[in-house]
């Protein structure tokens, strides 16, 4: 059956902003990602998705809970415990004219991880890898000549996914991997990733605000608001009908934005700062279906059926009360 | 924050009823959008752009970032100009307000009431600008003073063109302030642009450009840089004004869907050319040029999980690589034949749209 290659086991991680004051990112999160799965993880800026996705390579510490790999806790272990980790998750950002060293060529960035990690090869076979791995990607071997600035957006992002996958690594966390490219450069990326997700059987944690691209390359999703995941599930099963009401609300936002007829109401006001969230229910200042209780209560993730939480205290609601 | 809810649910609501078809503002606005291209046509334009090519000089040659550009804006339209990066869309969106870069050279004509606004000089820009013809940014973060509170800003874009006191000038911004959906008026106005959120940043620069009642707003990607939720709200309140005001909008955008619910009809560049013009309803649904096509086939959706997306090949010639003749986007299409690169496209009409296109009306509808 599925078994979890990642569980997230109620993660908080807070920082603080200019004035000291707290901001929680992530709120006592729970989750489990299974292996071989796509699991896309959507929400607006500030919702704490980007916080999880580095939380996960262990670019952040979390303050409070466990995260597990294979079933063994790596989020309490030292730095050089961590190391031999490191090959087998792997992350892919989101701006490749930030996340690549301009002052190397493509060639020797890709060498430089199976320096440090596999010591066994010779420097041939490292440049043999480094060769295959850019064709793998959809580029020349030449382009391993190449410093980044004579690169397209697309090629980098080619490059980047590259040096993810160089040491074969069973999960990779791409985080808004295609938000900077063109649309008929991000189709190209996202055919990319599809067929080396099977080619590399890998676990994948898709990370994206666009829930246009999150539902078409994903198995599992989950939407955060305010660092707190509010709805998780199948993605067939909540595109049908989604129980929280801000699934609804994006549904019907990136429906409007891809063409089709809104249906939902808009949502009015901001997203109350991180540093200040509401008391009880998170949305419950945006929500259009809120009552008393969500003022006082927050809402806890409840199975709705096999493979389908929400965080509401009213889901479905349709009617205005 | 109450008020807040107040005010921008009910513009949000309003909004909503009018789209689904409200029968008080579905006949204004069947005017506008749908089906009124026979009403449209009646319109007179407000700009028209006629063979308008601006380029860049490189070692002494002349690169073409917009070519032979042809476009109009009928009063209290609203019309789309579509494309990716590069394509041209924000150059001929700065040329209209007189804003393109001092280096790049021009050719052909911008009309306003019948007068070529590329001969004006800046004192007569300076009459124009902000008044009749007024311009949205993409991101209100650089596009506002930082060190001026808000409500001052849209208090100075009045005492520039209107004759009014100081006092009648705050008196109109707060009554535009809370038009545009902002609570609390009176304290947001002495905010400065760091202390608003995104959206709040981007009602400011609404409020700024509909203040004087222009005739043209020109709004380049203005929500690009929002959360969708807050983009919903946004592009609403735009549709809101332009129909309150009767102020035409040209939205400039890389997002096709985008436009359905709120532009009547949409020009599509590719490298500097129109490849493809008509009502938004009838090029969205059924795209004729290769590139639109393309456009709408690479555009991932959950109804397209598990099969490959069709990317369009390679990506947008740069400035210098761009073909001197033929059709732009040839190097790129999949049904290019052997004349594509030696002849410029000819134009194209099918069923009340423009396609600029070598391809025979039958191979473009695929009809015998």
């Amino acid at each position: 059956m599925k078994k979890e290659l990642i569980r997230i086991e109620h993660v908080t991680k807070d920082f603080r902003d200019s004035n000291r004051r707290r901001v929680r990112a992530v709120d006592d999160l729970s989750l489990s990602i299974y292996e071989g799965e796509t699991f896309g993880l959507v929400g607006e800026s500030g919702c704490g998705k980007s916080t999880t996705g580095n939380l996960l390579v262990r670019l952040l510490k979390a303050n409070q809970g466990k995260i597990f790999y294979k079933g063994t806790e790596i989020s309490g272990i030292s730095e050089r415990e961590f190391a031999k980790y490191r090959r087998e998750i792997q992350m892919v950002f989101q701006d490749p004219y930030g996340s690549i060293n301009p002052r190397k060529k493509i060639g020797w960035l890709l060498e430089e991880p199976l320096k440090i990690h596999r010591k066994d090869l010779s420097a041939e076979e490292r440049r043999r890898m480094a060769e295959r791995m850019l064709e793998v990607v959809g580029l020349d071997k030449s382009f391993g000549r190449r410093y980044p600035k004579a690169l397209s957006g697309g090629q980098r992002q080619r490059v980047s996914i590259a040096l993810a996958l160089i040491l074969n690594p069973s999960f990779v966390v791409a985080d808004e991997p295609v938000s900077a490219l063109d649309v008929s450069i991000q189709a190209q990326i996202l055919n990319l990733l599809a067929s080396l997700k099977k080619e590399f059987s890998l676990t994948l944690l898709f990370i994206s605000h666009d829930l246009n691209v999150v539902s078409y390359l994903s198995d599992r999703i989950g939407i955060m608001y305010l660092g707190n995941l509010v709805e998780v599930g199948r993605v067939e099963l909540i595109e049908r009908g989604a129980a929280h009401p801000y699934t609804r609300a994006l549904f019907s936002a990136s429906e409007r934005e891809s063409g089709r007829g809104p249906d939902e109401p808009v949502l009015t006001g901001d997203v109350p700062s991180p540093s200040d969230p509401p008391a009880g229910c998170p949305f419950h200042t945006r929500c259009p279906y809120c009552q008393e209780v969500c003022r006082r209560e927050k809402p806890v993730l409840r199975e709705i059926e096999e493979g389908w939480s929400a965080a509401c205290h009213f889901p479905f609601s349709v009617e205005l009360p | 924050m109450a008020e807040e809810k107040a005010v921008a649910g009910m513009s949000g609501k309003n909004g909503e009823k009018a789209m689904a078809g409200q029968p008080g503002n579905a006949a204004e606005y069947s005017g506008i959008s749908g089906d009124g291209q026979a009403a449209n046509e009646k319109r007179p334009a407000v700009v028209k752009l006629r063979n308008f090519t601006l380029s860049f000089p490189m070692d002494g040659k002349l690169y073409p970032a917009v070519k032979h550009l042809d476009l109009e804006i009928r009063e209290g339209e609203m019309a789309a100009l579509i494309g990716e990066s590069g394509c041209g869309k924000s150059m001929t969106a700065l040329s209209v307000i007189g804003l393109q870069p001092e280096t790049a050279v021009i050719d052909g004509e911008i009309l306003y009431d019948g007068r070529n606004i590329l001969d004006f000089s800046e004192k007569e820009w300076s009459e124009l600008r902000g008044k009749s013809i007024s311009m949205v940014f993409q991101e209100p973060m650089t596009a506002l003073n930082p060190l001026i509170r808000v409500g001052r800003q849209i208090e100075e874009n009045i005492l520039e063109h209107q004759k009014v006191s100081k006092r009648e000038a705050r008196e109109k911004a707060w009554a535009m302030m809370r038009q545009v959906g902002l609570p609390d008026v009176e304290a947001l106005s002495r905010a400065y642009p760091h202390q608003l959120s995104g959206g709040q940043r981007q009602r400011i620069m609404i409020a700024m450009a509909f203040i004087n009642n222009p005739a043209l707003l020109i709004a380049d990607e203005p929500t690009t840089a929002l959360d969708v939720t807050i983009q919903a709200q946004i592009m609403q309140l735009m549709k809101k004004l332009n129909r309150e005001l009767k102020t035409a909008v040209l939205l400039i955008s890389h997002n096709l869907g985008l436009v359905r619910s709120l532009c009547s009809y949409v020009y599509i560049m590719y490298a500097g050319s129109v490849v493809e013009e008509g009502k938004v309803e009838e090029i969205l649904t059924r795209p004729m040029h290769p590139y639109t096509r393309g456009l709408a086939a690479a555009i991932p959706a959950a109804g397209k999980r598990g099969r490959a997306l069709e990317p369009i090949p390679g990506t947008v010639p740069d400035l210098d690589a761009r073909p001197e003749k033929g059709c732009v986007f040839c190097g790129r299409c999949a049904r290019s034949m052997e004349i594509c690169s030696r002849e410029d496209p000819p134009c194209v009409s099918i069923e009340g749209r423009k396609v600029f296109c070598h391809l025979s009306e039958a191979e473009l509808t695929g009809k015998p």
